[in-house]
């Protein structure tokens, strides 16, 4: 579980985060949701311990982000959207150098990388460099990384990103099976198709400011069983109409 | 040797646990930090073999062979010597502090401040002290070889000659092992403080201007203070047991009995405590700085506007625009690019303008070291700068962003005009107006001032004209890695053998009349067949660029 506590982040004169207060329940799969610059990734970097709070905290599997960070640093899993990784090591030396500082034994990670490599259908370039994989192999390994100690809570910022379809299938069946296991599984990502599918659990974020959080069910029937983009748009200001043809858009001339 | 390699991983493992640290994720780590120092020097190296480029490999051999060649010279001088300490023992102490510090310094930028830091660990339960362990690592398995090879040296000469004693040649290699590690605390402890002091960008910017303006500092020194420094430490005083060389010098020299104890135990204690603070200091701190997230911000005003407006008149074609405006946007944030262009004029302007040398007026009654003709002389350093400062135009950190220009219709030949002039413009025409100015300060007739310059710009274009017929690169696109430092070790090589060529053909000119007309031929020749080679090579064709790395 995820306890944020008016956990607030100020970039000098940007308020990027709000005194969000929320609570983000283990055992489901929740969806953080907000346009962009609602700051999604301020909040993720805090909680994931990469970035301070300036003031409020938050408290992840337990452990406080501000008092215990390398609590919460063992506790959890994460997939980052930009997907960085060490380009010079292989899968195996990244995996392993994941693990070891979690602590497992290293016929261990082997042992479970294996499975997950092979899970994924990478397992055949596990001796590549990194910097050598397609975007869609090293998000594998990411993930790989992520679970591979087992953690309580995980972060996944825009997972699918660069999956083929099979992969993403298998990606949405894990999740749900870790969601299953009682673990706090967060998932951030602009695609809302793969969020209604996945997430039951829902937190809506815009300006720094907490819009909605719960059920995704109820938010729906809350506006008439509309899909998530209709009520995406409708809670943040989204709905305009553009109101101009492509010709005016480009030229500022109205057609003839 | 398969025995004798676990022995040393043994030993290496040993000593991580004495340390504090766990061997299997400080070994992984440190590899991880040194190719990400590396960059994508190895799929670079695969892209570019066929353009002649040295594999990072073979450079790093080449470097470590000039180290031991460079000491067979210093040998001589510690063999003759009955100087107290040994002047051999001082310079390869004082030459390898040197030389060790500035490569460490441009290692240190892509070792300590790397970006996927942040991104790939910082939110690892990592322990600071696995972290410390693997930049120390990192920087000593490039310091090690290289002290490797310049301590082999003495030890061979015993084994020849019987000279220099064996226990001094003994001493000498455990002082210079000792001197390798405090030099890489002592650069991971100052990065550190100053990581705290300044944030990552700005370290990161500041690793970027000395990653290329060391060398020059480096050549600054050995040429200026190098006279006057042998003549003084060679008559030995007190005050020279501040300098950290100095320390270990005396470790050669192990009859004198007070002096060798006092320099022991200086240079053991100061490893130590460098040991220490810098363990305090990186596990005090979290294991990864992270203060240097910050906002958006509009773009505003900034000097590079003027820059923009000042260089319109040489880039008014389309490619011209392209390279302008590729210029200016790296010049903002990329200050590797810009340490590479300021830094040599700069440098060369320093000595020109005389900041550095008092002497006014050719006075041979003078000291050599504050001789304005002596600054003068440093003229003929221009040529060897220009291949040097010609590969600062090459890199970049974002060098897919280029895709737009990867997709127009941009002629190879135009761009590679427009690139010749923003580097007459930026870098050849300050550094030729400094030794103008400063030839006709000090009484030099004009007409051979102008003649001079003449050849110094034409010796300019011809070495530009080089790089670039041979790269047949398209300027801002290679990926900025520590390749560049390979990359940029070769063609040191290649400016330096260039510049002999260069050297015989100014004596040619000033030879004789006769032999001045063969001189300014062979100059004019050069230079219409460079021209012709490399339009031959470009015109009407795409440059290459790193858009699409290759696996």
């Amino acid at each position: 579980m995820i306890q944020l506590h008016a956990l607030t982040r100020r970039f000098d004169e940007l308020l990027a985060v709000d005194a969000l207060d929320l609570t983000i329940p283990s055992g489901a799969i929740t969806a953080l949701l907000g346009p962009n610059g609602a700051g999604k990734t301020t909040t993720l970097n805090m909680l994931t311990t990469l970035l301070p709070p300036t003031s409020g905290t938050a408290e992840v599997a337990g452990c406080d982000i501000v008092e215990n960070p390398a609590g919460v640093r063992r506790a959890i899993g994460y997939v980052p959207e930009h997907g960085a990784v060490y380009e010079g090591l292989t899968a195996d030396e990244f995996l392993e150098l994941a693990g070891r500082v979690r602590g497992l034994e290293s016929a261990e990670i082997h042992r479970r990388a294996t499975r997950l490599l092979e899970y994924f259908e990478v397992a055949d370039a596990r001796d590549r460099r990194l910097g050598a994989h397609s975007k869609g192999m090293r998000r594998k390994v990411l993930v790989t990384a992520a679970l591979l100690h087992d953690p309580d809570v995980i972060f996944f910022d825009e997972p699918m990103d660069g999956l083929d379809v099979k992969s993403q299938k298998r990606l949405g069946e894990l999740l749900r099976d870790l969601a299953a296991e009682g673990k706090t599984v967060v998932y951030s990502s602009h695609v809302l198709q793969q969020v209604e599918e996945l997430c039951e659990h829902l937190v809506l974020i815009h300006e720094g400011r907490l819009l909605r959080e719960g059920p995704l069910t109820d938010l729906r029937n809350e506006h008439g069983g509309a899909g998530l983009r209709d009520v995406f748009l409708a809670m943040t200001d989204g709905a305009e109409e553009r109101g101009s043809s492509w010709h005016e858009l480009l030229t500022g001339e109205a057609p003839e | 040797m398969n025995a004798l390699r676990r022995l040393v991983e043994r030993g290496v493992d040993g000593a991580i646990r004495l340390a504090g640290g766990d061997p299997h994720v400080v070994r992984i780590l440190s590899a991880a930090l040194h190719r990400a120092a590396d960059g994508k020097m190895e799929l670079l190296f695969e892209q570019s073999r066929r353009r002649g480029t040295m594999s990072p490999g073979a450079a790093r051999i080449l470097l470590t062979v000039l180290a031991g060649l460079g000491s067979v010279f210093l040998c001589i001088l510690f063999v003759d010597t009955d100087q107290n300490p040994p002047a051999g023992a001082l310079v390869l102490a004082a030459g390898h502090w040197l030389m060790g510090t500035a490569w460490l310094v441009g290692r240190a930028a892509p070792a300590l401040l790397n970006d996927d830091d942040l991104a790939v660990i910082g939110w690892w339960p990592l322990g600071p002290r696995n972290l410390m362990l693997a930049r120390v690592g990192v920087m000593l398995r490039d310091l090690l070889p290289f002290t490797a090879a310049a301590a082999t040296m003495p030890l061979l000469m015993f084994l020849v000659t019987g000279h220099p004693p064996m226990l001094a040649s003994l001493l000498l290699a455990a002082g210079l092992l000792v001197q390798s590690c405090a030099m890489a605390l002592g650069v991971l402890l100052f990065s550190s403080l100053a990581v705290m002091r300044l944030g990552r960008v700005r370290m990161q910017r500041i690793g970027a201007l000395l990653a290329d303006g060391n060398a020059m500092i480096i050549i600054w020194l050995v040429a200026v203070m190098s006279p006057r420094f042998a003549h003084d430490l060679t008559h030995w005083s007190p005050v020279h047991s501040f300098l950290p060389f100095v320390w270990v010098a005396a470790w050669a020299d192990p009859m004198q009995i007070d002096r060798f104890v006092l320099h022991v135990a200086l240079l053991l204690g100061s490893t130590v405590a460098l040991a220490r603070l810098a363990s305090r200091l990186v596990t005090s701190e979290p294991t990864v700085r992270t203060a240097d997230i910050t906002e958006s911000k509009p773009a505003g005003r900034h000097w590079t506007d003027l820059l923009d407006v000042l260089l319109r008149p040489w880039t008014k074609t389309i490619e011209g625009w392209a390279v302008r405006r590729l210029l200016v946007a790296h010049m903002r944030d990329d200050w590797r690019v810009l340490g590479a262009i300021a830094v040599i004029p700069l440098m060369f302007a320093a000595m020109m303008l005389g900041v550095f040398f008092s002497g006014s007026a050719v006075d041979l009654d003078e000291e050599v070291t504050t001789s304005a003709l002596f600054a003068i002389n440093f003229s003929f350093w221009l040529p060897l700068y220009a291949p040097m400062a010609f590969s600062g135009l090459l890199f970049s950190s974002s060098p897919q962003a280029l895709w737009p220009l990867a997709l127009a219709d941009l002629d190879g030949w135009a761009i590679l005009a427009a690139q010749r002039r923003v580097a007459r413009a930026m870098i050849l025409a300050p550094m030729l107006a400094a030794y103008g100015y400063r030839a006709l300060v000090i009484g030099l007739w004009w007409p051979w001032v102008l003649a001079d310059m003449l050849l110094l710009a034409m010796c300019w274009e011809v070495s530009t004209l080089f790089m670039q017929g041979r790269l047949l690169t398209m300027p801002f696109s290679k990926a900025m890695s520590s390749y560049q430092d390979i990359s940029r070790a070769a063609t040191m090589i290649i400016a330096f053998i260039m510049s002999l060529g260069y050297i015989g053909i100014f004596g040619l000119i000033v030879a004789s009349p006769q032999t001045a007309i063969a001189g300014w031929s062979v100059m004019l020749a050069a230079l219409a067949i460079m021209r012709r080679w490399v339009r031959m090579r470009s015109q009407g064709r795409r440059l290459s660029m790193d858009l699409v790395p290759e696996s």
